[in-house]
């Protein structure tokens, strides 16, 4: 007891090296344990970007691309598949449900999902999260658009606004299809996902505004055809970008994968998207590691500034140890009295690091949710935080046993005389 | 420990620092309890040597050092320690104070390293019976000062009542005298000793300073008691 508010008293007399050491520690514990946050946010947010979906189908072509268009709209679609195979997906007994997607259009940077109503009612995000919206519904009516929480907050749409769509995906387009405007019907909540920067509209939209194209040109001015026109037609849809497949039992899943892997009138891939993604996490584990790595260091040098400070202090603190020996002190309690000098330090350090990365975590949750589209849990205490916490402390004690046996042996020798 | 053995019962005993040559051979030194001794030598006689082989701190080579009935060169170092903080009040020559505490809380800190000095207290909290001693040797005052507001005459009395609280049996100071003035030095010297009295210590006044040996029952030379003074010219710090 006296020994912790003897520690108490000195630390809080070298107060400004004492704060400048706990607020190192905290700042390099606070990385750790956010570079920690991230990592499984980001690994949460991306292996749960797609949930209760059991297959992706597509036109024949590698099964990442499929994967990256579909569900993380990132790189161009392959090639179209026909709405008729969409349509035996569907009718096949081992289907619970089936949703057509088609891509290709875009919307000042944000891609533009043309689906079915179906969609909203089978897509599921992180954790089993249902589409909630925020406002308005998801309509077949031809020129209505859904749009994402952050394509509404960044472009700040309400229900009702008129956005032209684009043709291609690019940030910029050489072609906007403001002849056909779309009109805002309904507004998502935020999930944590690639849907949140995304604009859905109905299939016979995007069929909509192609009508008169012709090899991927737009018709002349003058031979434009009126919205109101379009809005009435009755659309047929030929081709889709791919299928969202519900199996109706999860041990049908994999022969349904073969199945239409080798379908004879169409060359299908079909892919699985819970394992592909846990796949392509696994292979981008190293960079993870490698971040990992980094925060761990950092952890090291801000216990080594500790261990600096305390290191320190010993020279002009021989007359104390000497005080203390000549009052009873064995050199047993010098050493404890370094130790839990030590443990004050990290500890206090640990904690206020474990406050700062809450601070830190709300702080970096919108622009993270923002910019990488993923969202990162602040509740709670994972076992590794824990762990990380517990590691940080030790190893934070056994540095402190440095100087703490440096200080006993000098105790030893200088006995009662006191050196300055 | 018995009540009828000296206060400090010395016979030949013989030290020296490791690898170096003996600093101390004294064959006898005894000094009675309640005895006020002044132990004269020049710098490099084995003064601070001979006080850390009495505090238990270092540890003879061989011969007897009999504190109060206990030898401390057949002890473990820890119960040295032990023995140290339940009966020996010591004063530096200067510097005595742990800077991050308070006077009262450097005046009571013997009492929260051993149990002892806390026991002799007998009941009375140890703020209680610093403020009594603070008051003999002068010091309430500066209870509630932070050291370093302290002059050197200030922090010396604050070391005297760290020393004597709980009354040790054995007071040892190693020239506390020594950055203070002609008439602070009596004084000071004057004030140690009554209160040693009052608590019945045996005190052990080292200094160079021969003029002050008249405060004292008995003065020793160290040079004449300690052989290995006389054989080499000078020692360690």
């Amino acid at each position: 007891m006296i020994i912790f508010k003897l520690a108490v008293k000195s630390l809080a007399m070298r107060r400004v090296v004492t704060s400048l050491t706990i607020i190192s520690i905290a700042l390099s514990t606070a990385l750790l344990m956010v570079v920690e946050r991230v990592r499984v946010s980001a690994h949460d947010s991306f292996t749960g970007a797609i949930s209760q979906t059991d297959l992706i189908i597509g036109a024949r072509g590698g099964a990442l691309p499929l994967l990256l268009n579909a569900v993380f709209h990132i790189g161009t679609p392959a090639a179209n598949m026909k709405f008729a195979t969409f349509e035996q997906i569907k009718a096949d007994p081992k289907t619970a449900w089936a949703v057509p997607i088609t891509m290709g259009d875009s919307h000042r940077g944000y891609r533009v999902v043309a689906t079915t109503g179906d969609f909203f009612a089978h897509f599921r995000t992180r954790r089993d999260h249902i589409l909630e919206f925020a406002s308005g519904n998801f309509s077949e009516q031809t020129f209505t658009a859904v749009v994402g929480s952050s394509v509404a907050r960044r472009l700040n749409y309400k229900l009702g606004d008129k956005l032209a769509l684009s043709h291609g995906i690019g940030e910029v387009s050489f072609h906007n299809h403001d002849d056909h405007p779309f009109r805002v019907g309904g507004i998502l909540q935020a999930t944590g996902s690639p849907v949140d920067r995304s604009i859905f509209v109905p299939l016979s939209g995007i069929e909509a505004i192609h009508t008169g194209w012709h090899d991927g040109a737009p018709p002349r001015r003058d031979h434009a055809v009126p919205s109101d026109l379009l809005a009435a037609e009755k659309f047929v849809i030929d081709e889709i970008s791919a299928v969202f497949v519900g199996a109706r039992s999860k041990a049908d899943i994999l022969a349904m994968q073969r199945y239409w892997g080798d379908y004879k009138k169409e060359p299908l891939t079909a892919v699985i998207p819970g394992v592909a993604l846990d796949e392509l996490w696994e292979g981008l584990a190293y960079g993870e590691e490698a971040l990992r790595l980094v925060a761990v260091f950092v952890v090291l040098v801000g216990l080594t500034g500790m261990l600096v400070s305390v290191y320190n202090s010993l020279n002009e603190r021989r007359r104390e140890m000497a005080i203390l020996r000549s009052l009873g002190a064995t050199p047993r309690v010098i050493f404890g009295l370094l130790v839990t000098e030590a443990g004050i330090l990290v500890g206090l350090g640990a904690a206020l690091g474990v406050v700062l990365t809450r601070v830190l975590l709300v702080g970096i949750q919108p622009m993270v949710a923002n910019q990488f589209g993923f969202y990162l849990a602040v509740d709670g205490f994972s076992s590794v935080e824990i762990i990380y916490f517990c590691a940080t402390l030790i190893s934070g004690l056994l540095l402190g046993a440095i100087p703490a046996w440096r200080a006993y042996r000098q105790s030893l020798s200088d006995g009662l005389v006191i050196r300055l | 420990m018995d009540h009828e053995s000296p206060a400090i019962d010395i016979s030949l005993l013989k030290f020296s620092y490791p690898g170096g040559q003996a600093v101390l051979d004294i064959p006898e030194l005894k000094v009675n309890r309640g005895e006020k001794v002044f132990i004269h030598g020049p710098s490099g006689s084995g003064k601070t040597t001979l006080l850390g082989v009495l505090s238990g701190i270092l540890n003879a080579d061989s011969g007897r050092v009999s504190v109060h009935g206990v030898d401390l060169a057949n002890v473990s170092s820890r119960e040295r320690d032990i023995f140290r903080g339940d009966h020996v009040g010591y004063i530096f020559q200067m510097f005595n104070l742990i800077p991050y505490l308070s006077v009262i809380e450097n005046i009571i800190l013997p009492c929260s390293i051993s149990e002892r000095r806390k026991a002799n207290l007998a009941g009375r909290n140890p703020e209680v019976a610093a403020q009594v001693i603070a008051k003999r040797l002068d010091i309430s005052h500066l209870l509630p000062k932070s050291i370093t507001e302290l002059s050197v005459g200030e922090q010396q009395r604050v070391a005297a009542a760290r020393a004597l609280i709980g009354a040790p049996k054995l007071l040892i100071a190693d020239e506390p005298t020594s950055a203070l003035d002609v008439d602070h030095r009596d004084e000071f010297i004057a004030l140690l000793n009554s209160v040693a009295e009052e608590s019945r210590a045996t005190v052990l006044f080292v200094s160079h300073d021969q003029s002050l040996a008249r405060h004292f029952h008995r003065q020793l030379s160290l040079p004449t008691l300690n052989r290995a003074a006389t054989l080499r010219g000078g020692r360690r710090p």
